[in-house]
């Protein structure tokens, strides 16, 4: 169960706020959150994440509160549980495609970096059609075979919770097909909890629930969304 | 550990001309003065040492720096000759022994020392094949010159004219090699040694041609005034000295006159060397003692002063190279910030990110510290020899 | 043989019971060396080996390889003999250009001593010699100087002295034994000198033939005029030989000939028939077939009281 509560943040030195009152969300089903840009939907899925610390309120995932955690305890805890996929991917350029998708295992101690990690992104490369491209770099890859490692890349932590930022944006319609097919399928088989926040209505019967984001926030100041809030 | 050097490694792998440059200017930055610093205390050592062993030196009245290079490397530029008269003078006293010094002619590339037998005593140079100077137009070879002309005992070596417009007066003469010196690390290795007596057939003030009293040489005669027979130029000269022609070798002239380059000196004690020394300060003396010591030191002065001036130009560069190679790794950073930003947001460890990219800076000190460490090792064995190749100049 | 009167006893007597006295003198050493401590010391001629082997006695080992009957002025080493000479502790060379091997062979300096150093200044020119120069500027072949320095016993002293201050910096600590002596040697020598100086004093200004020009030291220091041959003593008599006296005598009332060693007997009734006597004086250049250098001047000064004091006996 994912609950959040009496949640409100700020960006120090900007006008924005953000106050989510409410929301509740099971574990195991997959949700969309839509909304206009800039009102906040990137930074509710940073704080969903742990990324971000709430100025007030709490965010409980699976009755883990990330906002009673140190940041360590919320980095261990986002990279053993939380899969986070990025609209611009946000591959390490001067990895291989295989390095992406083991990247959380070499950048924390919480992860072993084990023989049947490696093999396990294998199998994940295969399912995602992408095994002979896994030594490949990713600059020389396309921008749905991008996505696709990306999606490796959070899947092969096996996390819990899978937190996706606009993960179809920036792909063709027939790709953008593709990925949602991938995703759904693979969530559906790993039971694992999706929440995706989208600006594509066509695809939004996909998931079980559909959350119009200004419903359950409630924004002082909004500004205008480039590409995903920042820190 | 492994993910953090695989990181990097990676890093380093994309990255390569980038590395390439900043490992580079870092060598730099840390070799050059090392290696300047290497180059001069090692040459300088070497030469104070060689010029250590050598008490004093008597040389025509010039410059003392010339001298002293000449008579203890060989290799530059012979100073004014002497005449031997002046080295016999030393050995009027008991307490002084003194060894002359001919320097003035080549063989190709190799300088030909014309000597006594003492030098070898001296400095403590030993015969490896062969043996030793025995006859008027015998040599012996320093090892690195057997080795590059491909000489053995027995074979010939011919000596150089000193000038294409002098060849009546300094004639070539084909040397016996006798034997080949065991390797001394010295200049004496590049040298060829004579006796000063076989220096002075090169120089036409000797040399062995048929007896012009015997019949059948009168054509040979010029013109005959008292009891000396004045020859013509059709007299045949040897070139080369051989066990048959050897007794007809003679000097004209008095031998006294005869040119020296240099005479190395020993006094026995300190009021000898004094003694000595106030000898030679009269104005109407045509030689001077010098003190090679001295010399070099005021050479190699010369030499840390500008070392030293270089140094803090370097250092000064190499500030400047340093505060950009800063600026070039939080470029680096910059343009990483998003790569930063990703590893934090999937919840990479703050530590292990900040030790990838602390790592990679590490990893190009590491390289550049390597590098010029090995420059510098390389400078210690071969600058040595280049620096000194660069201040003797090489001789004609 | 040329016979000698027993009146010349008489004269011989005095110098005899010095010289012998002079040779009984050979100082034993404190200690007989090992002879691996002894002084190596090569030499060119005879005297200075006996002026070496006096002075060193048992802490010197002499060198002189020139073979019996060969003039040491003119041998040449072989590369053994050089070799051998390089290998000593000192090496003793006569100075005034003896030994023109000496120019073409490389010796260490350290260890060379001219042994007329000390005496360059009474050196003397060959009176006679031919030389040579290239072209009409070229310089002369390096003129010859007269090398029987020994020959006057002054300058055999100023020898000795040489030889005795070399072995004695090569041994300090035997100092007081070599000053012995050679101060021992000083005196016979001086002692001949006088015993020369009184016989000569006794026919002032007489002139002397000489078979070869090799008395220059002994005629200046007792003033003899010479007149010089270039004959062997082995050399047979002819025609040629006759006219060369002829010659040389032309003027003179020269009626003694020196030779360097016997001449034949023909050369000898030959030169006699012509009025001329004879009588050897030996240079002792090499080592006698037998006695000592102070032995063979003994000798030689025998020889010539016939010339000096015909008052003796006359042939």
């Amino acid at each position: 169960m994912i609950e959040v509560r009496n949640l409100q943040f700020e960006y120090p030195g900007r006008e924005f706020t953000l106050r989510v009152p409410s929301f509740d969300f099971p574990f195991g089903s997959t949700a969309a959150i839509t909304g206009p840009s800039g009102i906040g939907k990137t930074t509710f899925l940073l704080l969903l994440a742990g990324y971000l610390v709430p100025g007030e309120g709490k965010v409980t995932i699976n009755a883990t509160q990330l906002s009673e955690m140190n940041d360590r305890e919320r980095r261990a805890f986002r990279i053993r549980h939380i899969g986070m996929v990025f609209q611009e991917f946000e591959l390490i350029e001067y990895l291989s495609a295989l390095d992406n998708m083991l990247l959380p295992f070499r950048i924390t101690p919480e992860l072993e970096l084990t023989r049947e990690v490696v093999e396990r992104a294998r199998d994940l490369s295969g399912a995602f059609g992408i095994t002979g491209l896994m030594h490949r770099n990713v600059r020389r890859l396309s921008q749905g075979e991008r996505q696709r490692v990306a999606l490796c890349r959070a899947l092969l932590t096996k996390p819990g919770l899978l937190l996706c930022d606009e993960p179809t944006g920036n792909l063709d319609p027939v790709n953008k097909e593709r990925t949602l097919d991938l995703l759904m399928e693979t969530v559906q088989q790993s039971k694992t909890t999706l929440v995706v926040v989208t600006h594509d209505h066509l695809h939004l019967t996909r998931f079980e629930r559909v959350v119009d984001f200004p419903e359950i926030s409630q924004p002082l100041t909004a500004h205008k969304e480039e590409g995903g809030d920042r820190p | 550990m492994k993910d953090i050097l695989y990181m990097v490694g990676q890093y380093i792998r994309h990255h390569r001309v980038k590395t390439i440059i900043l490992v580079l200017s870092i060598s730099l930055i840390i070799y050059l003065p090392s290696g300047l610093r290497v180059v001069v205390n090692e040459s300088a050592e070497s030469l104070i040492s060689r010029a250590g062993s050598t008490p004093l030196i008597l040389g025509a009245k010039g410059s003392p720096l010339e001298l002293v290079l000449n008579s203890l490397y060989f290799d530059t530029d012979a100073p004014e000759s002497f005449p031997y008269k002046e080295y016999l003078r030393l050995g009027e006293s008991p307490e002084i022994s003194a060894i002359p010094l001919h320097t003035r002619f080549r063989a190709g590339e190799f300088p030909i020392v014309g000597t006594s037998m003492d030098y070898f005593n001296y400095r403590n140079l030993t015969v490896a094949s062969g043996e030793n100077l025995v006859f008027l137009g015998d040599c012996v070879i320093g090892f690195r010159v057997a080795e590059r002309l491909g000489l053995e005992p027995g074979d010939s070596l011919i000596s150089t004219p000193s000038s294409v417009f002098n060849l009546a007066g300094a004639y070539p003469l084909m040397m016996n090699v006798q034997g080949i010196l065991a390797p001394s690390g010295t200049p004496d290795d590049e040298s060829v040694f004579v006796d000063l007596k076989t220096a002075w057939i090169m120089e036409g003030l000797a040399h062995g041609h048929e007896d012009l009293q015997q019949d059948g040489l009168n054509g040979s005669v010029l013109e005959r005034e008292g009891d000396n027979i004045i020859a013509n130029a059709s007299v045949a000269e040897y070139n080369r000295v051989t066990e048959s022609n050897m007794q007809s070798f003679h000097f004209h002239g008095d031998p006294g006159k005869f040119p020296i380059t240099a005479a190395l000196v020993f006094p026995g004690n300190q009021r000898a060397a004094t003694l000595l020394e106030g000898r030679y300060l009269g104005e109407e003396e045509v030689v001077h003692l010098v003190d090679p010591v001295e010399v070099m030191e005021e050479l190699l002065g010369t030499i840390i002063k500008i070392q030293n001036y270089m140094i803090t130009g370097i250092v000064i560069i190499g500030l400047s190279t340093l505060a950009t190679t800063v600026l070039v790794f939080m470029l680096s950073l910059r343009l990483r910030k998003k790569e930063i930003e990703t590893m934090h947001k999937i919840g990479g460890a703050r530590r292990r990110i900040r030790a990838i990219l602390v790592s990679e800076i590490l990893s190009v000190l590491l390289m550049g510290a390597l590098i010029s460490l090995i420059l510098t090792t390389l400078t210690a064995h071969f600058g040595p020899a280049i620096l000194k190749g660069i201040l003797l100049g090489g001789g004609a | 043989m040329i016979p000698i009167d027993m009146r010349h006893y008489r004269f011989i007597l005095p110098v005899l019971l010095v010289l012998i006295a002079g040779c009984g003198q050979k100082q034993p050493a404190s200690e007989t060396a090992s002879q691996d401590q002894l002084l190596s010391v090569a030499v060119v001629n005879y005297p200075l080996a006996f002026f070496a082997e006096r002075i060193g006695q048992d802490l010197v080992d002499i060198l002189f390889p020139v073979p019996g009957g060969t003039d040491p002025a003119y041998w040449v080493p072989d590369k053994q003999g050089v070799t051998a000479f390089q290998s000593a502790d000192i090496i003793l060379l006569n100075g005034a250009g003896y030994a023109e091997w000496l120019n073409t062979v490389s010796l260490p300096g350290s260890k060379t001593v001219n042994t007329s150093q000390s005496i360059s200044s009474r050196l003397l020119m060959e009176a006679e010699g031919v030389t040579h120069s290239h072209g009409l500027e070229g310089e002369h072949e390096h003129g010859n100087l007269a090398f029987t320095t020994w020959l006057d016993p002054r300058l055999a002293i100023e020898q000795a002295r040489s030889v005795y201050e070399a072995i004695t910096r090569e041994i300090p600590e035997r100092e007081a034994i070599f000053a012995d002596h050679f101060h021992a040697l000083e005196q016979e020598l001086m002692s001949m000198d006088a015993m020369i100086e009184e016989l000569v004093s006794r026919d002032p200004g007489k002139t002397l033939i000489f078979s070869h020009p090799v008395y220059q030291y002994f005629t200046a220091r007792y003033g003899i005029p010479a007149l010089n041959l270039h004959w062997e003593p082995d050399q047979v008599w002819d025609g040629q030989m006759a006219r060369e006296l002829e010659q040389i005598r032309h003027g003179t009332d020269a009626a003694w000939m020196i030779w360097e060693d016997e001449p034949l007997p023909e050369t000898v009734s030959r030169l006699r028939e012509l009025g001329v006597e004879s009588t050897v004086f030996s240079p002792c250049a090499n080592t006698p077939d037998a006695g000592d250098y102070l032995e063979v001047m003994k000798q030689n000064i025998e020889n010539l009281v016939p010339v000096y004091d015909p008052d003796l006996g006359t042939r």
